[in-house]
């Protein structure tokens, strides 16, 4: 086959903070790792087996971070989510009843989520509950590339200690081996976050690429030969792929963007809200507050109020993501075509998303993906998907720069996690982060109670430095949750800290801290000590 | 994670105190520090602190010459071999500051102090280094990977040129964008009508009447959920809560203000909440 004119590196980055509360029955905030399984997780590792068993050849990348491996390997976590899903069944079968007097848009929808709800429990079921394992089936094929992400999503231009930028990727590193057998090549940085000397520490990991956003490239020293359509070398020897913006707006924008179109389903009108409270009561948390169940029967419909929404049409929506998928295709194939006559050698476009895009907020996300997938085998030949590592493979010399501090959040530094509604984690989080370093250089072969102490310690500092928290306060969403999480953790090292100086080990107290903050069951605080 | 966190509709549920949390962490930890971090190619965020031996050290050496010195940041810079300082008026006990940075990119570190009368610098704290981020197209060029000015301007504006941002937030943005326009377009209530049967779609009494007739009315349901073994009044009379700590009443609510005080009580008697709801239905017939 010839070689293509261009290639696709399409790259999903799925994420959750660790969030497991074995103190209480049931928690509103684990919801986000339940809905994520079945309306992301579980559809997109679907699509992806469907396509590999048809043996029509693909190349994906997705970074599962280490929170979310933790979490899908949490054996409370997944026998509370496999409860879940029997509840959403029960209540999607009783939803089949329920819209028989309805008009057919209805039945056809309900019957949709109870195909969806039976296939994902048949999936889980199916490997016991231990999801990692059929990702991992599809990188040993080649299939699929997994990459790794910081420890706990932490952000790393804001860590003031090499010590614990360094713990971030060496713990998740080690992590990653345990659940694919094999070290990580690539990795996500949490947040696209980058600051000098970061490529360093991925080197000596023993990672080689990781991604930017579009300006991390394009304000890079010295100024990028091909923009964002070749990898750069960093100083430390580590490729960086920069975001391609014309495929982010494509999905991305707000008014353009495919999600917004008026045959795909609406995401506020849920069930939850709409039917009579007695009905629904039992699909509600003990609170009994009404909240989204995931089952919606209307679609974006145009600039209307909820309340005018018309009914959504599961084949009708199946189609545009079709067309949609078309579209992204096409215009591929005409960006690659343009972009070769202003480079030397074939473009790469990096088009990076959050995979919680597909399936939860964007319903028909994994139709869309499923359907490019498929249309980029048979309708065409001139672009191809590859993974970062055959790209460096085939094309192993380009420049070497120094890319420019950034992240891929709004306005594209680092405000989003530093600004007066989040900046009062810092001197928090590094005095924490001193200490733990201390610890680890004062106790270098710790055993027993106390090497227990120190992975515990370094497991609550790891928490505290997720950025979810201070994201969530910037955005006000759960608040609360994300403020009380970080005093948590920090006040949770402290604790331990304090106990190991004056050489209080308590089983008791620490028993207890590491039935709740669980992750890691391998951690070694060693990862802090300080290169001698 | 980002599109998981669903817009105004659903927030976070209070919950009580986890057994292992540890309270409120430290105001300070008595140890004298000075910090920066980069927020973006022109401000930089410090925070501090001053512990008392820093103080004494400072009084040791300098007296009562101390009173009169001005607290600054002297924020110092070193960009392509040239450096440079500045100072902000800073006050101690303010412990963080924004700075602006007159320019970006480059070295740059901080130091807490006073300035005193005689010009003396009275250093408190120094800080870590940080580099700043450039915000813009380097003017270095690479000779190896030459390319015409005009290739390279086309591929700048096709990587996007520097369109900064469609990442985390933007998920969080577009949901709350949605959701503002559906406020926006919906005059009504914000709570969905029903397809198919919800409570307040049920069909009232009918009254027959003469000829040609319409009857309509509205009620009102109020739920929620307590400690089960609390005790509770609704409207001032005592209820009773369901086993689970849940309750739920529903009423027909005729024109006016309707007012349903809630008030919860922990069964030790020593702790309480309470809520309100203000209700109003304003009708409008027409023959």
């Amino acid at each position: 086959m010839s070689d293509p004119q261009g290639y696709l590196n399409l790259v999903l980055h799925a994420h959750l903070p660790y969030v497991r509360h074995p103190e209480y029955p049931d928690f509103l905030e684990e919801d986000w790792f339940y809905e994520a399984i079945t309306e992301t997780y579980v559809p997109i590792l679907d699509i992806l087996e469907r396509l590999a068993s048809e043996k029509i050849p693909f190349r994906l990348s997705m970074s599962l971070t280490p929170p979310l491996c933790n979490m899908l390997s949490d054996d409370l976590l997944m026998t509370r989510y496999r409860a879940k899903l029997e509840k959403l069944l029960e209540l999607a079968e009783k939803e089949v009843v329920r819209t028989r007097s309805l008009p057919a848009a209805f039945q056809e929808t309900a019957a949709m989520y109870l195909g969806k709800f039976r296939r994902v429990k048949e999936i889980v079921d199916a490997c016991g509950g231990r999801l990692l394992t059929r990702f991992k089936a599809l990188q040993d094929y080649g299939l699929l590339e997994i990459i790794t992400c910081g420890a706990t999503h932490g952000y790393l231009p804001l860590m003031i200690h090499e010590e614990s930028r360094r713990a971030q990727v060496r713990i998740a590193v080690q992590d990653y081996q345990r659940h694919f057998g094999r070290p990580p090549r690539g990795i996500w940085l949490p947040e696209c976050a980058y600051a000098p000397g970061v490529d360093t520490i991925l080197k000596e990991n023993g990672i080689r690429f990781s991604f930017l956003d579009s300006h991390g490239i394009l304000f890079s020293k010295p100024r990028p030969r091909y923009g964002v359509f070749a990898p750069l070398y960093s100083p430390g020897g580590v490729a960086f792929f920069g975001r391609d913006m014309e495929t982010a707006h494509q999905v991305w924008s707000a008014e353009q963007g495919y999600p917004g179109d008026f045959n795909y389903r609406e995401f506020y009108r849920d069930i939850g809200y709409d039917l009579d409270y007695n009905y629904i009561r039992p699909y509600l948390h003990d609170d009994g507050v009404r909240r989204n169940t995931g089952i919606k029967y209307y679609r974006v419909t145009g600039r209307v109020a909820l309340a005018d929404k018309e009914p959504y049409v599961p084949s009708r929506a199946r189609a545009t993501a079709a067309s949609h998928a078309g579209n992204f295709l096409f215009n591929r194939e005409r960006q690659v075509e343009y972009l070769k006559n202003v480079m030397n050698r074939p473009p790469l476009v990096t088009s990076v998303y959050d995979a919680e895009l597909f399936g939860h907020w964007w319903f028909e996300g994994p139709d869309f993906l499923d359907s490019l997938l498929r249309k980029m085998h048979f309708d065409q030949s001139a672009v191809k998907t590859i993974h970062a590592v055959d790209y460096l493979q085939k094309f192993p010399e380009h420049q070497i720069a120094e890319p420019e501090p950034s992240s891929w959040g709004d306005k594209g530094y680092h405000e989003v996690w530093l600004n007066a509604s989040n900046d009062w984690v810092y001197p928090h989080l590094h005095i924490a982060s001193e200490r733990m370093i201390h610890l680890a250089n004062v106790h270098p072969n710790a055993e027993g109670v106390l090497r227990r102490y120190l992975n515990q310690a370094a497991r609550e500092l790891l928490l505290a430095q997720s950025s979810d928290w201070a994201f969530l306060m910037t955005v006000g969403t759960a608040r609360q949750y994300s403020e009380k999480r970080t005093r948590d953790h920090v006040g949770r090292f402290l604790d331990l800290f304090h106990r190991v100086q004056e050489i209080r080990l308590d089983e008791g107290f620490l028993s207890h801290l590491e039935s709740i903050d669980n992750l890691f069951p391998q951690i070694d605080y060693r990862a802090y000590q300080s290169a001698s | 994670m980002t599109s998981h966190v669903n817009a105004p509709s659903s927030g976070s549920a209070p919950r009580p105190v986890s057994p292992a949390s540890a309270g409120p962490l430290p105001k300070e930890y008595g140890v004298t520090r000075l910090v920066i971090l980069p927020r973006d190619p022109r401000w930089i965020h410090a925070y501090w602190e001053v512990a008392p031996y820093t103080w004494d050290e400072a009084r040791k050496q300098f007296g009562d010459m101390l009173k009169q010195g001005r607290s600054v940041l002297r924020v110092h810079s070193s960009r392509s071999g040239k450096s440079g300082f500045f100072d902000v008026d800073v006050r101690v006990d303010a412990r963080n500051w924004y700075v602006h940075s007159p320019e970006p990119d480059g070295d740059w570190h901080a130091e807490l102090g006073l300035v005193l009368p005689d010009g003396r610098f009275v250093l408190l704290a120094i800080s870590n280094r940080i580099r700043l981020p450039a915000g813009q197209v380097s003017d270095i060029t690479d000779e190896r990977w030459g390319v015409l000015q005009a290739d390279w301007e086309r591929l700048f504006e096709l990587s996007g040129g520097g369109r900064l941002g469609a990442g985390s937030l933007d998920v969080v943005k577009i949901l709350a964008q949605r959701w503002e326009l559906l406020r926006n377009v919906s005059s009504a209530s914000l709570i969905p009508t029903s397809p198919g049967g919800a409570s307040w779609g049920r069909m009232p009494s009918l009254k027959k009447e003469k000829g040609f007739w319409l009857v309509a009315d509205t009620e009102v349901i109020v739920y929620g959920a307590t400690e089960p073994d609390a005790s509770l009044t609704f409207q001032g009379h005592p209820v009773a809560l369901n086993p689970d700590g849940t309750f739920s009443f529903r009423f027909s609510l005729p024109d006016g203000e309707q007012v349903f005080p809630i008030h919860a009580t922990h069964r030790d008697g020593d702790l309480s909440r309470s809520i309100e709801f203000r209700v109003t239905r304003r009708s409008h017939k027409s023959e």
